[in-house]
């Protein structure tokens, strides 16, 4: 589903080189829940963007179904980011100016699917995440654990190969995030794979398998109990 | 591109849509009718003056000595010109092509609310046809014989036959025949009898700006008062007015008690009218462009600023699978829409704006390609004010959606 073979990523100034990833190995297989775990600075955000190919790598390859991404053209990057991945954000994101409805739209729009097709996919992403009956409410009228429930309809609507959530209960309550939590098991539980970067620990014991960053660099400490989940699943 | 969500986004920018759209309907309004005036004023810079104005002096004497008869000298003066060589024919006129000023009304009968016709009377005896080269088109040519002259007051009679020109006849009977009718010179008074037409020639500004240059009469008769002394209109041969000019004024000045008021060649009033008229239009068209700058610039500071704001809304699409050219079309296509509504409005605007001065001008200014033309103009105006801030939106990284806000 998802490899990166040596990838490292270095921002540069005119003074210093800052190696934010350093030559990182990682394969997650289909329908692998994975969180994503690390000190602030360590590289997690980094890691999130090369994964979501909203930036570019110079060294290394990453395989995306199969796909190597690297030096792909900028319009590319945006139609793999359109068409495989689902994107949930910790502070939602939604665009305030749209209804819950045209929110769900936009990714849609991009794929340049017919009308008849987007309304029927946006219809049931609302309904999975239990807010149907609010589509035409605008997001500054939802409680954050909706608008997240919202960014989530967004993010499986497209029906993306893998979902990349970047600490999405960060900014709710425990209950909140108790239930997007659920719901993010519930869409795992149908097959989509999920990269969850998380600061929570209880929440990143929930997914199959921990990743910890440290200084640019990936640990995988418990492949071999994520290993076992996957074949007794 | 689907044009709904910009809708239900400029929807909940209400106040900066309106706005946006109020500032391109006034700088439409501005623009095009100005535009329109001008080029109305400008078109009608190639007209024909009907006179070979290059070779025509114009001398306006004036006497400071209340003693003076000026009858007398008015004989004298035209003596003493046609003398000189070089000189064609001289008439005495109390008004001058291009800059008569003096329009009155004319009317078709006597009644109180008779159809008013403008128009400027030139009083000048049987020469000026010669001096100004105007041919007979119907009926016969005034004659010296029909011309009355003296002083007001104690001249109290006026002439009763008048000639007009091509385009006062058809102004007023059409294609019906002048010649034989008769036209009142006031409301309800001064009936005269037309005898016949001649060819047409620019009279002066005031008929300009109503579109009906060419519309005049000339009535022979030469009346002078101390306050009103006639002017002279002297033609010369070919090529010889800008050296004789000095000598002519030389000759007027053989008389005593009175100095020379103006004296140039009809070629330089006539220039004087353009390049006053040239002024204005071109005051009006440097406005308006200052007008449009400030627009244009305008809408690049809102667009920008909005860029500024919505930048991670814009990152979020652009995660979402915006392309660059996405985002370019999306910030093109809202500005298109707010423009398109913004010249609609205008549109009325200029519509009200052009009825006024069109109803105050007598002159319809209303031109539909100029109009096109004006808004076509302002929407690339627009469309170059929002490319700039436009692409930097699309540059607009899409990794910013995961920094901390």
């Amino acid at each position: 589903m998802l490899r990166m073979e040596n990838v490292s990523k270095i921002y540069r100034t005119d003074l210093v080189e800052t190696h934010a990833l350093r030559k990182v190995d990682l394969h997650i297989k289909a329908g692998e829940f994975v969180s994503v775990t690390g000190p602030s600075g360590s590289g997690k955000t980094t890691f999130l963007n090369l994964a979501g190919a909203l930036e570019t790598f110079e060294e290394g390859d990453y395989f995306l179904d199969g796909q190597n991404v690297k030096g792909l053209s900028d319009d590319k990057l945006s139609e793999i980011r359109n068409q495989k991945i689902g994107f949930i954000f910790q502070s939602f994101n939604l665009l305030p100016d749209l209804p819950l409805f045209d929110n769900v739209d936009v990714p849609l729009r991009y794929r340049g699917m017919s009308a008849k097709e987007r309304k029927e996919r946006i219809e049931h992403a609302l309904e999975t995440v239990g807010l149907a009956s609010r589509m035409k409410h605008l997001p500054t009228q939802l409680s954050g654990g909706q608008q997240q429930r919202v960014a989530i309809a967004r993010a499986i609507a497209g029906e993306p190969k893998f979902l990349l959530a970047d600490e999405p209960t960060g900014n709710l309550d425990s209950l909140m995030a108790q239930q997007v939590m659920e719901l993010l098991e519930d869409i795992n539980s149908k097959g989509t794979t999920i990269i969850m970067v998380t600061h929570d620990d209880q929440l990143a014991r929930r997914a199959h398998r921990n990743i910890q960053i440290f200084d640019g660099q990936v640990s995988d400490i418990e492949k071999a109990v994520a290993n076992d989940v996957i074949r007794s699943a | 591109m689907d044009i709904k969500p910009i809708f239900l986004s400029l929807k909940q920018n209400k106040f900066m849509t309106i706005l946006m759209i109020v500032q391109i309907a006034f700088t439409m309004g501005v623009l095009s009718s100005s535009v329109l005036v001008a080029t109305d004023t400008l078109r009608e810079w190639g007209m024909d003056s009907g006179i070979p104005h290059e070779d025509i002096i114009r001398i306006s004497p004036e006497f400071f000595d209340e003693n003076q008869d000026i009858g007398q000298a008015l004989v004298k003066d035209i003596e003493r010109v046609k003398q000189m060589a070089n000189v064609i024919n001289v008439a005495p006129s109390n008004a001058v092509p291009f800059t008569a000023e003096n329009m009155i009304n004319v009317y078709l009968t006597a009644e109180e609310d008779a159809q008013e016709y403008k128009t400027v009377v030139f009083h000048s005896d049987e020469n000026i046809f010669d001096v100004l080269q105007l041919s007979l088109i119907d009926g016969r040519m005034l004659t010296a014989s029909d011309v009355i002259r003296g002083e007001e007051g104690t001249t109290p009679e006026n002439a009763s036959q008048v000639m007009i020109s091509q385009a006062m006849a058809t102004a007023l009977f059409g294609e019906q025949a002048a010649v034989g009718q008769t036209i009142w010179l006031a409301k309800s008074s001064d009936p005269v009898q037309v005898v016949g037409t001649y060819s047409n020639f620019m009279t002066g500004e005031r008929l300009n700006g109503r579109g009906k240059s060419y519309q005049s009469i000339i009535r022979p008769q030469v009346k002078w008062s101390q306050a009103r002394q006639p002017n002279y209109l002297i033609r010369v041969e070919q090529g010889k007015a800008t050296a004789m000019l000095e000598d002519i004024i030389d000759v007027f000045y053989l008389e005593r008690g009175r100095y020379i008021n103006s004296s140039e060649l009809l070629k330089r009033t006539q220039k004087r009218m353009y390049d006053g008229r040239g002024s204005r239009a071109l005051t009006m068209l440097v406005i308006s462009v200052i007008l449009l700058i400030i627009t244009g610039l305008g809408m690049t500071g809102l667009t920008a600023f909005q860029v500024t704001q919505k930048s991670k809304q814009i990152g979020t699409r652009r995660a979402l699978g915006a392309k660059k050219s996405d985002i370019m079309r999306y910030f093109l296509t809202e500005n298109s829409i707010i423009t398109i509504i913004g010249l609609l409005i205008g549109v009325l605007v200029t519509l009200t704006i052009t009825f006024e001065l069109s109803e105050q001008a007598s002159q319809n200014f209303m031109n539909l390609s100029v109009l096109l033309l004006t808004g076509l103009v302002m929407w690339l105006v627009n469309i170059l004010a929002v490319w700039f801030p436009a692409k930097r939106a699309a540059n607009i990284d899409p990794a910013i959606v995961t920094r901390s806000s």
